[in-house]
């Protein structure tokens, strides 16, 4: 069994490309799969077949068979492809995908330091003239929809690699050269990865359970309601700083969940605020004006 | 000032003041968009994660530019007005409920100023004395090396002494101020809270002395200034930093030629501290007791009882006269 949890998603659409990315992360075979692999260290590689569809298909299969796989993960879509005017071997991270076929664009978020970016026209067919100043490939921006559907949007990206350019036609492009490519970035490809799983593992560790609310859940039958009362108060006394208050709260025997709870609520209450003026009192705002949401204004 | 990109619409990426606040911002990507909501209004975005690398957006505002300012707003002077020539901050304030308003981090600068000074015109033109606030949804003048906006809009309001121009910031950057001569319809209103909260919760905001620095050299060049203490935020020792806090700026400042000064207490539409305690979890200040009324929270142990307490300390600086209380 898998010791880490999955952090990153790597999608590409080739085994030629699959190839050097499963001894660099020292991926295995999953079971039950045939073309998804993981690793003891956050990663998992889904190898979706060239195109759009394929890619669209694997993904949504992949979605179907893990409906309770976290959905804070990153998702990394490597892969060759065309550039008017970069060299082969050269690398970008998408700013920009454009579908081809309708022109449509989507734009991964620019979270990535370090790297050089650019435009991604994602075709049908392999392009052999380079039309614009941009990298030309066949499944970004199906993998960058199908994902950011899935996942949070911020944490989708696109590398690509040049395999070829108007000096260097398709033809050229072999087995050997892909995995030769996909080597010479293995560096960029590992800092990337590295980044993207520690922007995972941050938000995944904001989302997750307290683990006082996990034992505290073992310990009493909550009803759905309770349990995200439970799990917020769990939050605000790390929040507060009142995690050895909550323990000894937690420690003690109450009756029942209510209980429990109404014990935490109170633990809060009375330590909140300004302790001269215990309570506070309800305020009652004037209305907003003209529509206008009413709030401190910013600055 | 370091933007991870910049996209720019398509519809005013030639335009003069585009082209000068490129040539502004440096070697970053450019990415071209049609319509700024495609990156700034998509669902599944995280503000706090996108905070780590804003982009700046370029756009053009289309639709209303002047809108009501809320009752309760600003200093009474006939009616209030806001535009926002910008959306969100370089600075990251944790108490700032933009994080709870919009679902991206990225700075929107809409180029279209020319615009915008149609619709003051147009406002103005129903009824005398209106004042117009900038800086309600960013701040007007950190971002002014990019965005040119005093160049702008002072002038603009130079010519118009009917109508006053009221300018909301947390910023230091008051050069391009200092070149103009002072307008006497131009208030500069710096928004300051106690040193502790200020260190504890707005991140990259220059420290207090720096701004007090600033607002002294506005208030000597003939500019007037004003002060906004705000949001008042329920701590221990809240009136004694406050009271320290009025020494610190009425001993920089002349209260007496204060325009005005204000207090407003820490209050947030319900939704929008939802979201915030979402994006962020491990923080103190959302996990405190609320009270809930009519879709406002407001912290428990604050209230008009502490209001009225920091108020009168407030009183022993400056004439009530040059005094609000904001709704
Ligand atoms: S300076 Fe103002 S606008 Fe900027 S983050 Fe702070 S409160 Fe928000």
């Amino acid at each position: 069994m898998l010791g880490d949890p999955v952090l990153i998603n790597l999608v590409v659409a080739h085994g030629l490309e699959a190839k050097p990315l499963i001894a660099l992360f020292d991926l295995q075979p999953q079971e039950d799969s045939d073309n998804v692999y993981v690793s003891n260290s956050g990663v998992r590689l889904i190898v979706t077949g060239m195109g759009r569809q394929n890619v669209e298909y694997s993904l949504a299969q992949w979605v179907e068979t893990k409906p309770s796989a976290r959905r804070d993960m990153a998702w990394l879509n490597v892969g060759i492809a065309g550039h008017q005017n970069l060299a082969v071997g050269d690398t970008l991270i998408a700013n920009k995908i454009i579908s081809g076929p309708d022109n449509e664009s989507v734009f991964p978020t620019p979270i990535i330091s370090g790297l050089r970016t650019g435009t991604v026209i994602t075709v049908d067919r392999p392009e052999l003239n380079y039309p614009k100043d941009a990298a030309y490939d066949m499944e970004a921006f199906a993998f960058w929809r199908s994902a950011a559907a899935f996942g949070p949007l911020d944490l989708v990206q696109s590398y690509k690699i040049v395999s070829d350019n108007p000096d260097s036609s398709t033809d050229k492009v072999t087995p050997n050269l892909i995995t030769e490519l996909i080597d010479s970035a293995s560096k960029e490809i590992e800092g990337l990865v590295l980044q993207l799983k520690a922007l995972a593992a941050k938000q995944q560790s904001l989302v997750s359970d307290p683990p006082a609310f996990v034992s505290a859940k073992a310990s009493y039958r909550l009803s759905v309601t309770q349990e995200i009362q439970l799990r917020r108060l769990c939050h605000r006394f790390y929040a507060l700083q009142m995690g050895e208050s909550l323990e000894v709260i937690l420690s003690a025997s109450h009756r029942d969940s209510r209980a429990l709870i109404g014990a935490l609520h109170t633990a809060l209450g009375h330590t909140d605020g300004n302790p001269g003026r215990e309570g506070g009192e309800s305020l009652s705002r004037v209305e907003a004006g003209g529509g206008q949401t009413e709030r401190n204004q910013a600055s | 000032m370091n933007f991870s990109s910049v996209y720019i619409e398509d519809e005013i990426a030639e335009t003069e003041r585009v082209i000068d606040i490129l040539a502004r911002v440096g070697d970053i990507p450019r990415i071209r968009i049609e319509r700024y909501g495609e990156i700034f209004n998509r669902a599944g975005q995280n503000f706090r994660l996108q905070k780590q690398a804003p982009a700046l957006i370029l756009a053009k505002k289309h639709g209303k530019k002047v809108l009501p300012a809320p009752d309760g707003y600003g200093f009474e002077q006939g009616s209030g007005f806001y535009f926002s020539h910008m959306l969100n901050c370089l600075y990251d304030c944790r108490y700032c409920f933009l994080q709870g308003m919009y679902r991206s981090a990225h700075y929107i600068l809409f180029t279209n100023y020319e615009d915008f000074m149609h619709d003051i015109l147009g406002q103005s033109a129903q009824a005398a004395g209106n004042v117009f606030y900038s800086g309600y949804d960013c701040d007007s003048l950190a971002m002014e090396p990019v965005s040119g906006f005093c160049n702008s809009f002072i002038p603009f309001f130079a010519n118009r002494p009917e109508m006053t121009l009221e300018i909301r910031t947390k910023s230091t950057q008051v050069r391009k101020l200092l070149e103009f001569d002072p307008l006497p319809n131009c208030v500069v209103a710096m928004s300051f809270t106690p040193e502790a909260a200020a260190k504890r919760w707005e991140h990259r905001v220059p420290a207090i002395t720096k701004r007090l620095l600033a607002m002294r050299k506005l208030q000597q060049a003939g500019w007037p200034v004003a002060i906004r203490f705000e949001p008042v935020i329920a701590e221990p020792e809240v009136e004694n930093n406050y009271a320290r806090l009025f020494q610190q700026v009425f001993s920089t400042l002349n209260g007496e030629l204060m325009h005005s000064v204000s207090l407003g207490e820490f209050r947030l539409p319900t939704d929008f501290h939802k979201k915030m305690v979402k994006l962020y979890p491990e923080e103190g200040l959302l996990a405190r007791e609320t009270i809930c009324s009519d879709g406002m929270v407001s912290l428990a142990g604050g209230g008009a009882e502490m209001m009225q307490a920091i108020e009168s300390r407030l009183l022993t600086h400056v004439d009530s006269s040059r005094y609000y209380r904001c709704a």
